[in-house]
């Protein structure tokens, strides 16, 4: 594939967190290996804040970057942690001068044969929820162009994993707001169905199907729906319910 | 498409414009943000729909007819999740509600406009908007009609979220007290038929449109028992 083929087909891929089985470390995964194909990187890893807040190793271009980026975890130092807790890209263009600033870090990635070392924060205006971390064998600077390119495809992940969070927690809401929604009709229902079985006002009827709730330890609106949907018979109800119903 | 600033501008005055407002008011809120007649905000699921606000007597009412025939603009948005439009009912619409368009001109509508109210992928209700003169929105107006559904969407929810899990929030759950025998009387008339109460629900409807008489005051003589609707008399 072409270098602007592949750059257009990652854009579009990073972009579409709508997709019903959106997965976030499918995408982070796409995220580190297009830039080891489209930068001037050789490995890549990808650190994101969890809901707690605690970062984790969450996609790597190859097991050595990943192990890489757990020991930045491991040890609490590393350009990827600077970058997440900032929110500025950190860069180091000859590791094996490195030692004073991560005196774990650095030794470390120079003994993998990095010898240097690019840190992108991944962010939406100023909301950081992790770092990608370009690693390289040469010394000295990515062309500028590259760091542009990386910071975007980092930018347009970060929209999208925040875009799914958002998507998601709505959807969590409209679930319980429409399951409340049903569940309370479901005891308007099955207030009408006791009432005519048995023949006693709405009163009765609603006092009898909480009589038979608490009875059987069970929340009023899974009794009513159960009942309403044919899964509890009403007989059932009407008897177990009925004992204080005056009560 | 909607420009992107003025969308940002738009929901963030509409969200000024109805914060802390109860959502009994929301509607009205619409009609003033949208320069419509009326407008109706209504909760929805697969089986049941619970009207939220609506912004004047007349849009209770069309909400009410639509509930009553399970027919028109609102229901069809919802099932469709998409925008369903008709800017002029009296020429446009009799085939598409062939029982919801005659009484809805009888109300002096012209135009009616229902938008989902999107919550990520789902759709958790329809905002309904009315006009009295025929003919479409303004390019401005309908771009602005969706922003605004969005927010009342995100506003919804935000209420939502505020009551315990799977209890309806206390702003939602004073639903007009005729909604609620509508469904006790569905109860009582599939324990009499002996079938669902969705089948129930379509009878009570059946019998409303037969006797031309509207769907609460069918369940109301039902409720009391002066009606039954398995033939025997009460």
């Amino acid at each position: 594939m072409a270098r602007e083929d592949l750059l257009a087909s990652t854009f579009v891929q990073l972009a579409d967190s709508l997709v019903d089985d959106f997965d976030i470390i499918d995408l982070l995964t796409v995220l580190a290996d297009r830039c080891v194909e489209l930068v001037d990187a050789d490995a890549a890893g990808i650190l994101v804040a969890d809901a707690d807040g605690n970062l984790r190793v969450m996609a790597a271009s190859s097991e050595q970057a990943r192990l890489l980026e757990l020991f930045q975890l491991q040890n609490e130092e590393g350009p990827c942690l600077e970058a997440h807790a900032t929110g500025r890209a950190v860069i180091h263009t000859d590791l094996g001068t490195a030692g004073e600033r991560w005196p774990r870090f650095a030794p470390r990635a120079s003994q993998d044969g990095f010898a240097s070392v690019y840190a992108l924060p991944l962010r939406l205006r100023s909301v950081v929820i992790g770092a990608l971390n370009l690693f390289r064998r040469q010394p000295g600077s990515m062309p500028e162009a590259d760091t542009r390119l990386a910071q975007a495809l980092a930018d347009v992940a970060s929209i999208a994993i925040l875009q799914h969070e958002a998507t998601r927690e709505s959807q969590i809401l409209a679930d319980q707001l429409q399951h409340a929604l049903d569940s309370r009709i479901s005891i308007e229902q099955a207030k009408g169905m006791i009432s005519e079985r048995a023949q006693i006002d709405m009163d009765a009827a609603f006092r009898c199907l909480r009589t038979y709730a608490r009875a059987h330890r069970r929340q009023l609106t899974s009794v009513a729906t159960d009942l309403v949907g044919g899964a509890l018979p009403l007989d059932d109800v009407i008897d177990d319910g009925s004992h204080d119903a005056a009560g | 498409m909607v420009n992107s600033d003025r969308a940002a501008q738009v929901a963030a005055q509409f969200r000024q414009r109805t914060a802390g407002l109860p959502l009994a008011q929301l509607s009205e809120a619409c009609v003033e943000a949208l320069h419509v007649s009326g407008a109706g905000l209504t909760l929805m699921t697969r089986r049941n729909s619970l009207l939220v606000s609506s912004s004047d007597g007349r849009s209770g009412a069309l909400d009410e007819l639509q509930f009553s025939l399970g027919e028109g603009p609102s229901p069809d948005a919802f099932a469709h999740q998409a925008p369903v439009v008709e800017p002029d009912l009296e020429h446009g619409a009799g085939d598409r509600w062939p029982t919801f368009t005659p009484p809805a001109l009888e109300t002096g509508t012209r135009g009616v406009f229902a938008l989902p109210l999107n919550a990520g992928t789902r759709v958790i209700g329809v905002l309904t908007l009315y006009r009295d003169t025929a003919g479409a929105l303004t390019g401005r107006q309908a771009d602005d009609s969706l922003i605004v559904a969005d927010v009342v969407a995100q506003t919804m929810l935000s209420r939502q979220a505020l009551s315990p899990s799977g209890v309806l929030a206390e702003e939602l759950s004073t639903d007009g007290v005729h909604r609620a025998e509508v469904h006790q009387a569905s109860g009582m008339v599939a324990v009499q038929l002996g079938i669902d109460v969705t089948d129930a629900l379509a009878r009570i409807r059946a019998h409303s449109y037969a006797t031309d008489r509207s769907v609460a005051d069918v369940a109301a003589d039902i409720v009391a028992r002066r009606l039954r609707l398995d033939g025997t008399d009460s």
